[in-house]
């Protein structure tokens, strides 16, 4: 009889690893092909059946990555699309929207978030205030797309970095307080009232004492609007298009204007890759809670 | 006394930057793009006038594009929910288990958590691409050199591009189940162990009703998700062949970037506002309702 339960006991581990293969392959494969095909040169690229393994099945020749990084100094230009300038300044916008966009939308979203945990509003509950917060992310982009277009253009700020900076720290400052909300309500009050009652006042105490504090939090929370600001396409596309080219817009007109340069795409799909992928492995663990927006607890 | 109208004062100091904020920047653009769609603005033209309910009459009654737009989106969204629900909590019950190598097979199938989705769209052009495509040669193995035309053909691209949106949802909704399978209590299942009850039931009758809660919440997420559906149908298919995968999102897109037709793009983004108004609500009303 055990000996029965063991023989079953094997199959179904056996099943359960395969199943777990295949959801392996599933979930990975995709960037690992993208990540070889970048490293493969012309021919390798347009073989049919393709090449799967680096030096296996192909040498690799980084055309993609020399025309991508460096405008093709080393392999010459007949094989792709000289990308260079492009890439970086567009990498460069990128960067410096998320920064500056991650920056406001903490400052502004933590101040709330502490005013939301640590008091309470008497005319209009806490929990309303919060929810009328996320409900901003709740609303289609479509839909305040058309009026974001005319203000910018009023302002001047179409194709300018400041107009999806705006733009971009108005959509994660919801995201900010949601998530450091949970933060500070899980925070000790004792420290900050004993410096209250030191005499510190109220923003005394939160900068000196909850931020420093919160730290873990706050660069958790800063990496996620990082990440949300470099993966944003919507806004990118229509408020940024020939000045501010924004590394996801650049990348989505490549496809059609590299063609089939499969190689220079995807060296450019794993640039735009690499810092969601990082920030991806630091964070997972800490934002999913978050992000269910109170449906996860525990 | 004066002690408490500084914290009343300090409070609203700190709430009051980030709602103006966000009310300004936020959500004044949504009245402005309300009193647009009662309107026949067009980017460039001169003038321009209040047409009520014209722009709503038209799109409903005699749009066909829009019409054919909006059955697109709730297709995408049916399949989209169900698809991805139903591959995510496969995935999370196997990553419950008790595994060798736990952590690496966990941060494996988290990887594409956080890839922009320009990028997956481009991934998933190169993987289906029909001449050299890894996938396209798998198909053509399994078929015995049938080809196929995943992005050519109007019912296999609206496949396409649900399954590339299921792919880059999985991670996240796997691990949120993940999590909420964990944080299960255990007697339950333990009595009903004692009881004698079999898998199929234990998960039936104990984790599925357990686990609604979250499920509820994640497909309400979900629905929001998918009414903005956009850059994936943009990167991979453009819409195309025809319109067969072109969503209400991208059916503005082009009234309005395209044509110009601002006020009339305003109304069908106002269609798809109203159907995320309802979905907010169900979420306040059940998901944060419950937890209080």
């Amino acid at each position: 009889m055990p000996k029965a339960i063991k023989v079953t006991q094997i199959i179904e581990n056996f099943f359960v690893y395969l199943m777990i293969l295949a959801g392996l392959v599933f979930c990975v494969f995709p960037m690992y092909y993208t990540i070889t095909t970048g490293l493969k040169g012309p021919f390798d690229t347009y073989s049919f059946p393709p090449k799967w393994v680096p030096f296996a099945d192909f040498i690799p020749m980084p055309v993609g990555w020399d025309n991508t990084l460096f405008g093709g100094k080393f392999f010459g230009l007949v094989t792709g699309v000289p990308l260079a300038p492009e890439v970086i300044r567009s990498t460069i916008n990128t960067v410096i929207v998320a920064m500056s966009s991650s920056f406001i939308a903490m400052t502004l979203g933590c101040l709330a978030a502490y005013s939301l945990t640590r008091f309470k509003f008497q005319k209009i509950s806490n929990d309303t205030i919060s929810f009328y917060a996320l409900s901003q992310w709740f609303l289609p982009a479509a839909a305040a797309i058309i009026p974001y277009f005319l203000i910018m253009r009023t302002l001047g700020l179409l194709d300018t970095l400041l107009g999806l900076v705006i733009v971009h720290s108005v959509g994660n400052t919801p995201f900010v307080i949601w998530l450091m909300k949970e933060y500070f309500a899980e925070m000790p009050v004792e420290v900050e009232e004993s410096a209250l009652v030191d005499g510190c006042n109220y923003l005394d105490a939160f900068i000196r004492i909850v931020l420093p504090l919160s730290t873990p939090g706050l660069a958790v929370v800063f990496l996620f609007c990082f990440i949300l600001s470099w993966n944003e396409f919507f806004y990118a596309l229509i408020l940024g298009y020939t000045n501010v080219r924004m590394m996801s817009v650049f990348l989505a007109g490549s496809v059609g204007r590299t063609g089939t340069f499969w190689y220079d795409l995807c060296a450019l799909a794993t640039i735009s890759m690499i810092p969601p992928m990082i920030t991806g492995f630091l964070i997972q663990k800490w934002i999913v809670r978050g992000l269910t927006f109170g449906a996860v607890k525990g | 006394m004066t002690r408490l109208k500084q914290k009343d004062l300090i409070k609203l100091a700190f709430l009051l930057p980030a709602i103006i904020y966000m009310q300004g920047f936020g959500i004044f653009p949504f009245i402005f793009s309300l009193f647009l769609s009662f309107s026949d603005y067009r980017l460039g033209s001169e003038t321009w006038k209040l047409t009520g309910f014209d722009n709503y009459v038209q799109l409903i009654t005699g749009d066909y594009r829009f019409q054919r737009t909006t059955l697109n989106t709730f297709m995408i969204m049916a399949m989209g929910v169900v698809v991805s629900m139903s591959i995510s909590l496969g995935f999370s019950l196997l990553l419950s288990r008790e595994l060798r190598f736990k952590r690496f097979i966990r941060a494996a199938y988290l990887s594409p958590m956080f890839l922009p989705a320009v990028t997956a769209g481009v991934i998933w052009i190169l993987l289906l691409d029909e001449n050299i495509g890894p996938l396209q040669w798998i198909a053509m193995t399994l078929t015995g050199g049938i080809r196929a035309h995943f992005r050519g053909d109007p019912t296999s691209a609206l496949f396409t591009v649900v399954a590339v949106d299921a792919w880059m949802a999985l991670p996240f909704n796997s691990i949120a189940l993940l999590a909420g399978l964990e944080s299960m209590p255990i007697d339950p299942f333990e009595s009903a162990k004692v009881d004698g009850a079999n898998r199929f039931q234990i998960f039936r009758h104990i984790t599925l009703p357990l686990l609604a809660p979250l499920l509820l919440a994640l497909v309400l997420l979900r629905i929001v998700g998918l009414l903005n559906f956009f850059t994936i149908a943009y990167v991979v298919t453009y819409g195309g062949p025809g319109m067969a995968t072109e969503p209400v999102s991208l059916f503005v897109y082009f009234t309005t970037m395209k044509f110009f037709n601002f006020g009339y793009g305003c109304a069908a983004a106002y269609t798809l506002l109203i159907i995320a108004l309802m979905v907010s609500f169900l979420y306040r009303r059940f998901v944060l309702g419950r937890a209080r």
